[in-house]
């Protein structure tokens, strides 16, 4: 079972668009029943309600303002697609099988300005719900510099238990490897740092986002000041630069290139 | 048994590899050059983001295509460890090749100065950047490449399409078309052969409101764009004989646009 989030910056508008079918065939799958669900933490427990029935071959756009939180709660709110209704508290997060795919099931996260938006075709995959701990390396950033234009960076992390805990993210040059910024982060929501004072320090060595202590997908987005322009996609994990390879072969890799960049940084 | 599974797996990978040893990959990527379009794409030392011990300059070399599939220009660039490029697409094809095409980038460095024994190749599948002038605005909106899987032999700087076609398989793309004004798609060919398709496109009570069949050629490009809104249509779906036949899409509002793919 993949999630869904809102990506909430201040200003803007966040919705998830979801879709009750799957994007390729898949042998033996099976139109389930289909209903939308949303959930955050609440006393230690995933607090789950339903949203809406969604009929099989329909979309359904969940808008954040529609859920009457503030900014820093919707950011801890996940949403996915439940063959059951679900409403009260929960230990954990559901694993469901029942709306997965080859190629994944997505969802269209988008930040919505009055006059345009901005979008990419999203998913918080089930195997990252699972990790019991993690670290992460963001290279070659798409952040942009210039007059007008702010650039942040949104770090999701989820986890299938509802634990909140603290993580450290780093901001990093690439040649020199000098810190920029240590930004502290809670778990099981999405975090929105601002990269717009460290994206004009070296234009000739490019910025890396990284966590000891924290696996997260790193979602990157520049506006200009006023909304009337946005742009927003993510970054490429490691092991998708290499083709070819056994898992643990590019795994080894992926190691040897985190151990670099997590140099002069604590680990947990 | 799992022995036996890792052993032949191991035995796959290295046969599959053995056929691509001298090659590095790329996505391909679509350009749009006109008066109004610029293209972008960000250009790293992607050889020493693998393996940080690797810090000496290489050489990049970017294929440009028009839609038909012709080899237009080539383009060598050198990058430094640690540096972001941002490669003016515009500045190359200039006035003389205008409209959109597709372009691949590769890394010309042999694998095993990045991987050492590990039969893996480099992969760039990196980021592409459109700009319109008549935003006038500072800001560039970013797509990541579509999973093409092009090879180029570094030794005889030959490109070859590693993909095959497959069973007959359909993209349903679960994008929502409708929140915009009007939208473009465009798609690329991932295999060495034309490829037919058909696209479908779909209101939002799941009508069939238009329908097209098309054939891309070799390295060529497959664009098309819906009328002015309203367009009615809320998706799409692409038959043919692939497996994620995925476009990207344009999607054009009030005071900008949205680049992705479905």
């Amino acid at each position: 079972m993949n999630i869904f989030f809102f990506l909430k910056t201040k200003g803007l508008k966040s919705e998830i668009g979801i879709a009750h079918f799957p994007p390729t065939r898949s042998k033996g799958y099976q139109a389930n029943p289909a209903y939308v669900c949303a959930a955050r933490i609440v006393q230690g427990k995933w607090f789950i309600q339903t949203l809406t029935f969604l009929a099989y071959g329909q979309s359904y756009a969940v808008k954040g303002e529609a859920l009457n939180l503030s900014d820093d709660l919707l950011s801890q709110v996940v949403v996915f697609l439940s063959p059951k209704r679900l409403e009260g508290a929960y230990d954990e997060l559901p694993s469901e099988s029942a709306f997965t795919s080859t190629a994944s099931w997505r969802a269209n996260v988008r930040i919505v300005s009055p006059t345009t938006s901005t979008s990419y075709m999203a998913e918080y995959p089930g195997e990252m719900l699972d990790l019991k701990r993690g670290s992460n390396v963001s290279v070659a950033p798409f952040y942009q510099s210039g007059a007008g234009i702010c650039a942040k960076v949104f770090i999701v992390n989820f986890s299938r238990q509802p634990i909140v805990k603290e993580g450290n993210v780093y901001i990093k040059l690439h040649s020199s490897q000098r810190i920029l910024k240590h930004i502290k982060v809670m778990s099981n929501r999405v975090s929105c740092l601002d990269l717009t004072d460290v994206a004009v320090i070296d234009e000739t060595d490019s910025l890396v986002v990284v966590s000891p202590d924290l696996a997260f997908i790193p979602i990157y987005f520049s506006q200009t000041q006023e909304g009337t322009h946005l742009s927003l996609e993510h970054s490429h994990p490691p092991a998708s630069l290499m083709m070819y390879g056994l898992p643990d072969q590019k795994r080894a890799i992926a190691r040897q290139m985190k151990s670099y960049f997590m140099r002069g940084i604590e680990r947990a | 048994m799992l022995d036996v599974l890792q052993t032949a797996r191991t035995f796959v990978n290295a046969y599959r590899f053995r056929k691509v040893k001298n090659a590095v990959f790329s996505d391909r990527f679509v350009w749009k050059n006109d008066s109004d379009w610029k293209t972008y794409f960000d250009l790293y030392h992607l050889g020493g983001i693998l393996n940080p011990d690797f810090i000496e300059p290489y050489e990049v070399s970017i294929f440009f295509f028009d839609a038909a599939g012709k080899e237009i220009c080539r383009k060598d660039i050198e990058v430094q460890f640690g540096q972001k490029q941002a490669v003016d697409v515009s500045l190359i094809l200039k006035e003389k090749h205008q409209g959109s095409g597709t372009f691949l980038v590769f890394h010309k460095v042999a694998h095993d100065v990045i991987f050492g024994k590990s039969p893996s190749c480099l992969f760039e599948r990196g980021y592409t950047s459109y700009q319109r002038r008549s935003d006038n605005s500072p800001l560039r909106s970013y797509v990541h490449g579509n999973l093409s899987n092009c090879a180029l032999d570094i030794r005889t700087l030959k490109i070859k399409n590693t993909a095959k076609a497959g069973a007959k398989n359909y993209f349903n793309s679960q994008l929502m078309l409708d929140d915009c004004e009007f939208f473009e798609l465009f798609l690329t060919n991932p295999i060495d052969a034309p490829l037919s398709f058909t696209a479908e496109f779909f209101d939002k009570e799941g009508v069939c409101i238009d329908k097209l069949q098309s054939r891309i050629p070799v390295q060529g490009l497959f664009s098309y764009s819906s009328q002015r809104s309203p367009s009615g249509i809320q998706r799409v779906k692409l038959t043919a004989n692939f497996h994620l036949f995925r476009p990207a899409f344009f999607k054009y509002y009030t005071s900008h646009f949205d680049v992705l793919h479905g």
